[in-house]
């Protein structure tokens, strides 16, 4: 039986070793390589990794199994990351979650019978300013109102992921919405602060 | 007048500012140009240093003594970048590694010729996909052209640039949980001295900054480090990224120069609040920072006007709560956010935060006790004796004061919104 790392993959993971001073350097993109591939990290391709960087099998589920990107076991198709965090919670993304996950039928960090989808509450993903925040195979859609998320992700398994992203995705938002007109209006003037006046007066 | 030093290329060219085409045409690489063939890096390094530059990570330290800190004559190198963007509130970084990622590799170049490294770690949240790949074309980008890599312009200069894409841990932002996780281990934060200058990523001495705070380099270079001066405060000098959220009618990652205020910060970038409602409560710094009430709205946003109330701007975050937000549970939130990035080497940290997590939900539930608002002091104060800010440390990181922040600045501030959501006398007597 071949294992994960061959041929062109083989290659690939050489050169990610040799990229670091020290070769354990590269467990998180070897890690990254198998589950960028398969969805998940499954014990062969663990035991491969430790004879790549010349560790134990047990340090690479150690190591690897701190971090929660990685999964270890067979997930859906599409990783449904919902922001859970204080300003995705302010606008009402606990909510959104619940939705989606009465929708489909499943609980928290299941999977959905087809396979199409797992589910995950996430902390804060970056995107608070376009929340409630949604992430699909970690690309963001902003701005998902709760009613919205259902329909989201029926129109991802209808059209495709790349299809959908392309019209909604985050980076074909316009950035900070509104800051250029900001910046027109010139920077704000100075306002002294009583506080601040002391102190420069100290 | 204050001028655009981060995103005006991403604001003016909102289609392609990520592309190695816009940023040549826009100036891009002009600043490394200059710096190799006509400055020492000693006076790159003093650049930096005039123009006052603090770090944007969350601590404020000044670059330029920070760069300052590396033994003499010991090598190699290492200059980290750190993309771990991961504080609740927090997406500034995220907008500069994908909006305009050669601006942080140049400047990040510039930086390790200062500095004398000669491999750069971009160290970038794992999550964040568009913008490790972005970051990573523009890596094999600039060393194609001679920007990076073995005598970049002709200058006998050597530089070699790795993006490491990290794999969810927020504590891994931590400087040395950062360099323990990029030596390929579990991300746990090491005690400090020795600091990273001394003692660093493979234990040689390492400069780690972030994102933001190296994305400023190549303006100063090319503009001087007087003409950064220039703007912003005295003690907080610049233009500065904040990331405002919440109950606000226009969020946004904004760049303003240090010292607007924050009444002002709200109505004129966020537009307002939401619904015509008012302030309740602000977070000013990220999640780690005190909380504010509306009696501090005209607050100066500045480093040093945020000590003087003690609390920070910490990593830009300014989350905004209106009149109809009872503060508990956004407070529960980020308690139980920290317990769960808590990476559980000190007591203190693992159980404490653990308590005061569930202490926390059973209040927001409706199921706590009036001795729970003593107890979550209580706890508070054990993990950070004294309750003061900047908060005493019992533990290795900062992780654990930053947990009680929320907690004791709101008991202070709304402690009416804790009393409200407890069961009363009768309803306890009836056991509902
Ligand atoms: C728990 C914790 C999390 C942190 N997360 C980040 C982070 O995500 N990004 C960052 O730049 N700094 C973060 N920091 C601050 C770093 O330790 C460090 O101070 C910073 O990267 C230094 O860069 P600067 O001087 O340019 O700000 C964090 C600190 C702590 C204690
Ligand atoms: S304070 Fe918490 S996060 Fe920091 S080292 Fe200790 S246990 Fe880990
Ligand atoms: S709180 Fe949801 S992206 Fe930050």
């Amino acid at each position: 039986m071949s294992g994960f790392f061959d041929g062109e993959r083989l290659t690939a993971a050489r050169a990610k070793v040799a990229e670091y001073p020290q070769p354990r350097s590269a467990i998180l993109p070897l890690l990254h390589m198998v589950q960028g591939e398969l969805g998940y990290v499954p014990r062969d391709a663990m035991r491969e990794i430790a004879d790549l960087i010349g560790i134990t099998p047990a340090e690479v589920l150690g190591t690897g199994s701190f971090y929660t990107m990685f999964k270890f076991e067979k997930m859906g198709r599409h990783l449904v990351s919902v922001c859970g965090g204080i300003s995705c919670m302010l606008m009402g993304s606990h909510d959104l979650y619940r939705r989606m996950l009465d929708h489909f039928g499943v609980g928290s960090l299941g999977t959905t019978d087809d396979g199409e989808f797992s589910f995950e509450l996430v902390e804060c993903a970056a995107a608070c300013g376009g929340a409630p925040a949604v992430q699909v195979d970690y690309l963001f859609f902003e701005n998902v109102g709760a009613d919205d998320g259902v329909e989201l992700l029926e129109d991802i398994r209808r059209l495709g992921l790349d299809t959908v992203y392309a019209e909604r995705g985050s980076m074909t938002a316009p950035l900070s919405p509104g800051a250029e007109e900001a910046l027109a209006a010139g920077p704000a003037p100075k306002t002294a602060h009583p506080r601040a006046e002391a102190e420069a007066t100290d | 007048m204050a001028e655009l030093v981060l995103t005006k290329r991403m604001i003016e060219h909102p289609r392609d500012s990520w592309t190695l085409a816009t940023y040549e045409e826009t100036g891009g690489y002009g600043a490394l140009r200059q710096a190799v063939r006509e400055m020492t890096p000693e006076q790159v390094h003093d650049e930096v240093k005039a123009a006052g530059l603090r770090g944007r990570g969350g601590a404020g330290f000044p670059t330029g003594v920070k760069w300052g800190f590396l033994p003499d004559g010991e090598y190699p190198r290492y200059l980290v970048v750190n993309g771990d963007e991961g504080e609740p509130g927090t997406f500034k970084d995220r907008m500069l590694m994908e909006r305009d990622p050669h601006q942080l590799v140049e400047g990040a170049i510039l930086s390790a010729y200062a500095v004398g490294a000669e491999h750069v770690f971009i160290y970038c949240r794992g999550e964040l996909r568009n913008a490790y790949e972005r970051l990573c074309r523009a890596v094999d980008e600039a060393t194609e052209k001679g920007y990076a890599g073995t005598n970049v312009l002709g200058s006998g200069f050597d530089v070699k640039l790795t993006v490491h894409r990290a794999a969810g841990a927020y504590i891994c932002g931590e400087e040395t949980a950062l360099l323990t996780s990029l030596e390929g281990y579990r991300g746990w934060p090491r005690l400090k001295p020795p600091f990273p200058a001394v003692k660093g990523l493979y234990a040689g001495p390492t400069v780690v900054n972030n994102v933001e705070t190296l994305s400023n380099v190549p303006w100063i270079v090319r503009n001087g480090g007087a003409a950064y001066a220039a703007m912003g405060t005295e003690k907080s000098p610049g233009t500065r990224l904040f990331c405002l959220s919440g109950h606000v009618n226009r969020p946004g990652n904004y760049e303003i120069e240090l010292g607007t205020p924050f009444r002002e910060f709200f109505d004129r970038w966020g537009q307002g609040i939401r619904n015509g409602e008012r302030v309740k409560a602000f977070i000013p710094g990220g999640a780690s920072a005190p909380w504010l009430d509306a009696s501090s709205l005209d607050l100066p946003m500045s480093m040093e006007a945020l000590d003087s109330v003690k609390s920070m701007l910490g990593s830009g975050a300014v989350v905004v709560m209106d009149e109809t937000t009872n503060v508990v549970r956004p407070v529960w939130n980020l308690v139980h956010f920290f317990a769960h990035e808590s990476c559980g080497q000190c007591t203190p940290c693992r159980e404490g935060t653990t308590w005061l997590q569930d202490i926390l939900a059973r209040i927001v539930d409706g199921r706590g006790r009036r001795e729970d608002l003593d107890l979550l002091l209580d706890v508070c104060d054990n993990i950070t004796p004294g309750l003061g800010w900047p908060p005493a440390q019992t533990t290795i990181c900062v992780l654990a004061p930053s947990a009680a922040a929320p907690i004791w600045s709101t008991l202070r501030l709304f402690r009416d919104d804790y009393e409200e959501l407890l069961p009363t006398a009768n309803e306890v007597a009836a056991g509902v």
